[in-house]
């Protein structure tokens, strides 16, 4: 199912999808494989300090609820996707938040990927976020 | 007469419930004790403990009196095995998962507890109209989803918020919403 969306939407879009949000087991291994600096940890760190998530290193990704793992993924893409106009599909990520933290990870993206549009899927297809929410 | 098999309550006593592998202990300070057709909550900032407090303490609490059909959070195992066993029993496998959930519902026939951990966010509202949710005796619902209007359908309905401490311990607080 994921591999469906990543293929019908990849092109125009960077996919964050609920089903396929890490290649590696750690995020130690996540940042490896992204070919980022290590310190990139202690940032996503202190972000996800925000949102009620305690990171600890060496700890499996799968071991993270949804919740947490659609965080961390989400943080550290903001922290490595190029500062550009970017369109950017969430594939059920914000209906893994609580309220709080929903609205606090758009506060982030609007931080730290300002140019970046974001829009949703549903059932209708992509919608802009402004539109669906 | 009650000519209903089932038990009448969904009961979890008021205790601790260490989770070793999780490394939380959950703290239940006041009994659950839901009657028929009630519709319980389950509410909490990520991280909380709700999945992990499903699939350790209250589905294996709940299995050994009680029949019941868990749709959970992450379907990508789950969703082969209810492929698998449809095609297995010559039912046609849909497509898209919100429909193979509702074939999969109506095919087990199991009508007293249906447990759903954000399962809602997969589906639309015609599709979760589609479960028949108003079936069940029993519905327990992880979701941030603002659709709880929906399950007023029941006669009870019950909020359990979960409170994470520093360190492990998690505060259990169990709320009616409704009726008052």
């Amino acid at each position: 199912m994921s591999f469906a969306i990543l293929g019908e939407y990849g092109r125009d879009y960077c996919v964050i999808d609920t089903h396929n949000l890490f290649v590696g087991t750690t995020l130690e291994d996540e940042i490896l494989l992204l070919g980022a600096d290590d310190g990139l940890f202690s940032i996503i760190a202190q972000e996800c300090s925000r949102f009620g998530v305690q990171l600890e290193p060496g700890r499996k990704l799968s071991s993270y609820s949804g919740g947490e793992q659609s965080i961390i993924c989400c943080l550290l893409l903001m922290n490595l996707l190029p500062k550009e106009r970017l369109s950017i599909l969430l594939v059920h990520v914000l209906e893994t938040l609580s309220p709080r933290n929903r609205s606090l990870l758009l506060d982030r993206f609007d931080a730290l990927l300002p140019a970046a549009s974001l829009s949703v899927l549903t059932e209708n297809g992509p919608e802009p976020l402004a539109d669906h929410v | 007469m009650d000519l209903n098999p089932w038990p009448i309550m969904f009961e979890l006593a008021a205790q601790s419930y260490p989770v070793a592998q999780a490394g939380l202990n959950f703290v239940l300070d006041r009994a659950l004790e839901l009657p028929r057709h009630s519709c319980l909550y389950l509410s909490g900032e990520n991280g909380a403990g709700k999945s992990t407090f499903l699939e350790h303490v209250l589905i294996p609490s709940l299995r050994t009196k009680h029949s019941l059909l868990y749709l959970a959070q992450d379907m990508d195992l789950q969703q082969n095995t209810i492929r698998t066993t449809l095609a297995l029993l010559g039912h046609d496998v849909p497509e898209s998962l919100a429909d193979m959930a509702v074939a999969w519902v109506r095919t087990s026939g199991c009508r007293e507890i249906i447990i759903l951990d954000e399962f809602d966010k997969y589906v639309n509202s015609e599709q979760l109209g589609a479960l028949n949710l108003p079936g069940f005796n029993w519905v327990v619902q992880v979701s941030h989803l603002p659709r709880r209007e929906r399950c007023t359908e029941f006669s009870h309905g019950f909020e359990l918020t979960f409170d994470r401490q520093e360190g492990a311990v998690v505060n259990l607080r169990l709320t009616q919403l409704w009726p008052l």
